[in-house]
């Protein structure tokens, strides 16, 4: 026993310890992972729940023809055939991508606009005024805005006629001809949303440093210069990123033909969202709903590939 | 300039008198400006006052010109119609409850998960947070009927439940908090762990009191879009009793003589009264919270 030397012992006792504190550690490390585990279980329940299952079971659907109370039958790919021979599907799918065209334009075309002019507004009472005010619309749900302008719009009686007629200008048949109805719903979609494009325009445009503007003017650059060679190339990000989420939620559009127009007339204002809600919920179509929800999906996800794919070659990133 | 200043200042009067001239123009410059833009906000109260002013007129006016848009008589018919024709009060009621416990839930689960993507290792993390990203692209019709049954598989259906349960927790929201916690220096945490604390003793101890900020924008925004769904009741409420607001007024306007009358926008004002209240309570957080979600994707 006393031939072991203290260096020995001395080695002995550290690796014992080194052990001791690596079991700790490990010890440590699990209970960390539990935690973690623990801390994400809520939102992990929830993502299989009404996430992962129902993604994975609506893309089976797709392939079943089910009317919900009978059993599914297999069909393949047949829905899918149906669909892109479906005129219907066409129609609201060409309503869908029109609305989506002249809302996003609308929406960020005016909302970028309207940054950049409340940014170079000098007074700062003003300023914090006109971005409250384009705002307010946004705080307001899309149904009772429907129903606001319904009743504003309407063609003999409507007060929007009225004043119009003042002016000199015919009676609009705002939500009862194919082509007003569908432009209304523009207007009125732009009405709701400008506001919120014009805020994350003022973030982008806040967001510019100012030795840049500065510098320009010492090299005696003009408004103009400023605008073309500063201000727009640094805000391309912020366009790109409301490009992206105005037509994401463009493509969705539902709820204010839903309570506006129905649809009508005839078909001018229904949407492949609206369609597909009838099918599902209306008619118990529910494989053939399914379908269509696919589709939709795929082609949201392909013009948002096809966006970030694009963006890479005009948006100017820092 | 100053050179210029002190040669335009040696003629004295004259040069005052040009300043000032130079100055109007700035100023007039700013007023040409700002005017087609406070037009254009005139724009955006129109139809909500129009809206306020209508909801006092009275059925026969509604077929004269010009239209009533100075109220006669500010006669309170139209609002006794609403309380008449559904039960108002309930809809408000619902809708208070729902969006108070998706809120309350958000803002739980989220900041939860928050906590344990920003600070905890756990294997499997990255690909778990990835995946829940992945989530947020998937628009809520590929789920939709799956959900559906689901929900009536719970025995949700026609259940402010249904409204509930699948919105308690958010991506968005984790993902908010995540960047938010990942801020905090890591020595208060030591701190906390020295003294002996447990993982859940520093979520709720050191965590959750310093992301008051964040945890706001979170609520104010989620209160925001829970208050104004209306396609999940459209598909998951049927009796009147558990209507929320956006779909009360959808079913008041289905009532005997409300399409497009004066008890119509009396039910509007009183949607109004409650959203603008808010808007103006947290004016400043929604627009961080808007600005803030924007430029993370920026």
């Amino acid at each position: 026993m006393s031939a072991r030397s203290p260096k020995k012992r001395e080695a002995a006792i550290s690796a014992r310890q080194a052990i001791a504190s690596w079991k700790q550690a490990k010890g440590l490390r699990a209970r960390e992972a539990i935690a973690g585990y623990f801390f994400i279980l809520p939102m992990l329940l929830s993502f299989l729940a009404f996430f992962l299952v129902p993604t994975i079971s609506g893309l089976g659907m797709s392939l079943f023809d089910w009317d919900f109370f009978s059993d599914p039958a297999f069909v393949g790919l047949e829905n899918f055939i149906e669909l892109s021979r479906d005129k219907l599907f066409l129609t609201t799918l060409k309503n869908t991508a029109l609305f989506a065209l002249f809302a996003t334009a609308g929406n960020v075309g005016l909302g970028m606009f309207i940054a950049i002019g409340i940014n170079s507004v000098k007074w700062g009472w003003l300023k914090a005024y006109l971005r409250t005010a384009y705002f307010i619309p946004f705080v307001i749900s899309t149904v009772v805005v429907a129903l606001m302008f319904g009743f504003l719009l309407q063609e003999s009686v409507g007060v929007v006629n009225y004043y119009l007629s003042r002016l000199g200008i015919n009676r609009i048949p705002w939500l009862s001809s194919s082509a007003w109805a569908f432009r209304s719903i523009v207007l009125i979609d732009v009405w709701k949303h400008v506001g919120f494009f014009t805020l994350i325009f003022l973030a982008g445009l806040q967001a510019i440093p100012s030795e840049l503007y500065e510098a320009a003017l010492v090299d005696g650059a003009g408004r103009r210069v400023r605008l073309t060679r500063i201000t727009l190339p640094l805000l391309t990000p912020s366009l790109f990123f409301s490009l992206i989420i105005a037509l994401i939620g463009a493509f969705q559009v539902f709820e204010s033909m839903y309570v506006l127009t129905n649809g009508g007339p005839g078909d001018a204002t229904r949407t492949v969202v609206m369609y597909l809600y009838r099918e599902a919920f209306g008619s118990f179509n529910m494989g053939y709903a399914a379908t269509m929800a696919v589709a939709l999906f795929f082609i949201i996800l392909s013009l948002t590939a096809a966006q970030v794919r694009l963006g890479d070659r005009w948006v100017f990133y820092r | 300039m100053p050179t210029m200043t002190s040669v335009a200042l040696s003629y004295g009067n004259s040069a005052f008198q040009d300043r000032l001239r130079r100055k109007w123009r700035v100023y007039l410059a700013n007023v040409a400006l700002a005017l087609p833009l406070v037009l254009g906000s005139l724009l955006m109260f129109t139809p909500l006052v129009w809206a306020v002013s209508f909801s006092f007129g009275q059925p026969h006016e509604f077929f004269t010109l010009p239209p009533p848009v100075i109220p006669s008589s500010f006669r309170l018919d139209n609002y006794h119609g609403v309380f008449e024709r559904v039960d108002f009060l309930r809809f408000f009621l619902n809708s208070v409850f729902v969006t108070g416990c998706v809120t309350t839930a958000q803002l739980i689960t989220c900041s939860m998960g928050g906590y344990a993507f920003a600070r905890l290792r756990f294997p499997g993390k990255r690909i778990i947070f990835i995946l829940f990203l992945a989530s947020m692209m998937v628009p809520q019709h590929v789920t939709l009927i799956p959900v559906f049954i689901i929900i009536r598989g719970m025995g949700l259906y026609n259940n402010l439940g249904a409204l509930i349960v699948p919105y308690a927790t958010s991506v968005f929201g984790a993902f908010l908090l995540k960047q938010f916690f990942e801020t905090i220096p890591n020595e208060l945490e030591d701190a906390a762990k020295i003294d002996g604390a447990g993982f859940l003793q520093i979520y709720w101890r050191v965590m959750l009191p310093l992301a008051g900020p964040p945890l706001a924008t979170l609520a104010i925004l989620t209160f925001n879009s829970s208050w104004n769904n209306f396609f999940w009741p459209l598909i998951f409420i049927n009796s009147a009793d558990k209507m929320t607001l956006p779909l009360g007024m959808i079913y008041l306007r289905g009532q005997d003589g409300v399409t497009n009358s004066g008890v119509l926008m009396a039910a509007i004002v009183l949607n109004l009264i409650p959203v603008l209240v808010f808007f103006m309570i947290f004016q400043r957080r929604l627009v961080e919270g808007v600005t803030l979600s924007g430029l993370k994707g920026a």
